[in-house]
């Protein structure tokens, strides 16, 4: 009965002595099991958590005066399901200060195949809808970083393929996770393998190495 | 702090408080006037019986000053729960990194989310407003003081609320004892009952309690015509401070522990 009223929570390591930097217009893939400490990076990274040392600096400054050039895509999380995709992306928009809403969200939903959908209440769309309209968020702004926490996660194999297919085609400076080896490789220009919390191994060409086999050794 | 961003939160803020109405209808008009009503019964049957008054209230005057006490009870309790009704929905379906992540401060926040909390109380704030005035007529420059103070009040409690959305976000444990301490505010603030009711050893919490100090003097002012400048200045004191040292609790507390729970 002890344990149901007053649960333990050890606490734990979750990044450790993590360090990296991506080039400007870089695709830097992080990739590593479950619990490797990736979307810790990423929140870290965004200012949503407070590193016991260490710091993250974003265009040379802290990432909490570099909001307005930051977009992150949560897997399909931060979409409100009960609004319309235009009232989402409207909100988001808002709150960035973009000029010309309108003009901006017509872009973006043509852009990502999602503009036939903008009245639909989120609730009704298909996990892979809600995805785009994840990254159409997160591009609302026309940030110069883009941060995508397992953006395929849960999507059919032509969803996910049409979504990397996208993301190729954006032109700026993106951090990855992913656990798909098979996304690492096809985006990502650099490679980070995390274990554990900690750097593994760093792959410079990822589309000349087995990723599979990299990934297997070090998280063994 | 921009218009533009916190039109655009309250304007969220509406969308999913209306996208089912019915709830919205019942929550936000019949919990309020049923305490009200209850009142009314109360006092109603004390009075009939030959007592001549409780404290200040008498026979004449109970009408308005439980509409008066519904009407501002009804706005603080509103906007107490707010922002962690607003943040636990949101914890939950994990669009709080969103905004969290946004260049909208934290005031900006506030502000937006109390907007669009309006929704909820203006509705029922209206309606006793105006069955007050029609019960006891007062003039415009005493109304418009009303109001304000009303703002005053409504801001130094989103101030508190954000302190227990921080919690909501964090570690809910701390939000149920935060609610429990504001349990004792609500009974201090005498909505319903003069501070006379209240045994004397208790009068002197209800005394450095803002929101009694919020309620006595739209009381004071709509049903006596005294203007009590003094409560006017503490709640607007009190209105700023707590907005400011909701902020710094916030940052502290999300900074500190995370979200956590879901």
């Amino acid at each position: 009965m002890g344990s149901l009223f007053f649960p333990r929570f050890e606490s734990f390591t979750a990044v450790d002595n993590v360090s990296f930097d991506v080039g400007e217009g870089e695709i830097l893939g992080l990739l590593g099991p479950n619990g490797a400490g990736k979307t810790t990076i990423i929140k870290i990274i965004c200012s949503l958590l407070e590193p016991t040392s260490g710091r993250v600096l974003v265009d040379g400054a802290p990432p909490g005066e570099r909001k307005g050039e930051i977009g992150l895509v949560l897997g399909p999380a931060m979409v409100y399901r009960r609004m319309t995709g235009y009232d989402n992306l409207r909100y988001y928009g808002e709150l960035y200060g973009v000029g010309n809403i309108d003009a901006r969200i017509r872009e973006l939903c043509g852009f990502l195949g999602i503009s036939g959908w903008l009245d639909e209440y989120v609730e009704h769309y298909s996990n892979g809808m809600v995805s785009k309209l994840a990254v159409a968020r997160a591009l609302i702004h026309d940030p110069k970083v883009l941060i995508l926490d397992e953006p395929t996660l849960g999507l059919d194999v032509r969803m996910a393929e049409e979504i990397r297919g996208r993301i190729l085609k954006l032109d700026r400076t993106i951090l990855l996770t992913t656990h798909y080896m098979e996304e690492a490789r096809m985006l990502s220009d650099r490679v980070v393998l995390l274990n554990r919390g900690r750097v593994a191994k760093v792959i410079d060409d990822p589309k000349r190495v087995d990723i599979r086999e990299e990934f297997l050794h070090e998280s063994a | 702090m921009k218009a533009r961003r916190v039109l655009a939160i309250a304007r969220k803020e509406m969308l999913l408080r209306l996208r089912f109405k019915w709830g919205y209808f019942f929550e936000t008009i019949s919990t309020p006037m049923r305490l009200a009503v209850l009142f009314l019964f109360i006092y109603g049957g004390f009075f009939s019986s030959g007592a001549s008054n409780i404290g200040s209230v008498n026979e004449g005057n109970y009408i308005v000053f439980i509409l008066l006490g519904m009407a501002l009870s009804d706005i603080l309790n509103t906007g107490f729960n707010l922002m962690a009704r607003s943040f636990l929905w949101e914890k939950f379906w994990q669009t709080i990194h969103g905004f969290l992540i946004s260049p909208a401060t934290k005031i900006e926040l506030i502000c937006g989310i109390g907007i669009g909390g309006l929704v909820d109380s203006l509705p029922l704030l209206v309606v006793s407003m105006a069955l007050s005035f029609f019960l006891m007529p007062i003039s415009t420059a005493n109304f418009l003081c009303v109001v304000v103070i009303i703002l005053f009040a409504y801001m130094m409690i989103l101030g508190f609320s954000f302190i227990n959305a921080a919690f909501v976000l964090s570690n809910e444990n701390f939000s149920a004892v935060f609610n429990f301490a504001a349990l004792v505010m609500i009974f201090m603030s005498c909505f319903y009952y003069p501070i006379e009711s209240l045994p004397r050893f208790l009068q002197p919490l209800a005394q450095i309690n803002p929101v009694y100090h919020a309620n006595i003097f739209i009381k004071s002012l709509w049903i006596f015509g005294v203007f009590e400048a003094k409560s006017l200045v503490y709640v607007f004191v009190m209105s700023v401070l707590s907005l400011f040292f909701g902020v710094y609790v916030f940052d502290r507390v999300l900074s500190r522990m995370g979200i956590q729970g879901y």
